[in-house]
């Protein structure tokens, strides 16, 4: 089979250089992303430890409990008179 | 040998409040003093007792599970998904009670977001992969 020209390349991926250079870009900035050189290819690879605070209830539930805590001390004060 | 989707968390808070816990108590389990501090509620200091907490943004399904008074309470708590225990330990020091709240269970909903997270991150890595080698 021919190799496809570039342009043709560019064609199937329906998605412009600048705009995958400004992807990655914003996802490396996230740090979910990582990128290693080889030659003229770049390879990505996935930072999964970043998104260990979306899944842990934790540490929202902590903040709300502390809030409750601070409403529960202001309550028993209030009681006191 | 971790099993994620069964591992189970756990929230602790803890005080030092300058109050004894027979007052404490009341707050912890009096509806009218429950809803000062924490939602509104028709709770009641009895064992297998269903109740729930509601807030503007939703509510919280709830069971007792243990009542000690001025000493221990637990319930069930299940709201979004998380499906949890809440209990309360109260402690008589000198200058008043140590107060501490533990909430332990996981979120069913969260482990699955998690998995579906980590087996797409690597698809749609390669996928965006493919796309940059293509256009090189």
């Amino acid at each position: 089979m021919r190799r496809p020209s570039r342009e043709q390349k560019r064609r199937r991926a329906k998605v412009s250089q600048p705009a995958v250079s400004k992807h990655v870009g914003v996802l490396k900035q996230a740090g979910l992303v990582r990128d290693r050189h080889e030659g003229r290819q770049t390879h990505y690879s996935a930072q999964l430890g970043v998104l260990a605070p979306l899944i842990d209830w934790t540490s929202q539930m902590a903040g709300f409990w502390q809030s409750r805590f601070n409403h529960l001390e202001d309550l028993l004060k209030r009681m006191d008179q | 040998m971790t099993d994620t989707a069964t591992e189970a968390l756990s929230v602790v808070v803890e005080r030092e409040i300058p109050f004894p816990p027979e007052k404490i108590w009341r707050a912890l389990t009096q509806p009218n003093l429950i809803e000062e501090w924490l939602m509104q509620n028709d709770f009641k200091p009895v064992v297998g007792h269903r109740f729930n907490l509601r807030a503007n943004w939703g509510a919280v399904d709830c069971q007792v599970l243990a009542v000690e008074p001025n000493k221990t309470l637990s319930y069930t708590w299940a709201a979004y998904g998380l499906e949890s225990v809440v209990t309360w330990t109260l402690t008589p020091t000198s200058t008043g009670t140590h107060l501490r709240m533990e909430q332990s269970g996981f979120r069913p909903d969260q482990q699955q977001a998690y998995q579906g997270a980590k087996g797409g991150w690597p698809r749609f890595i390669a996928a965006l992969e493919q796309v940059v080698a293509r256009i090189d």
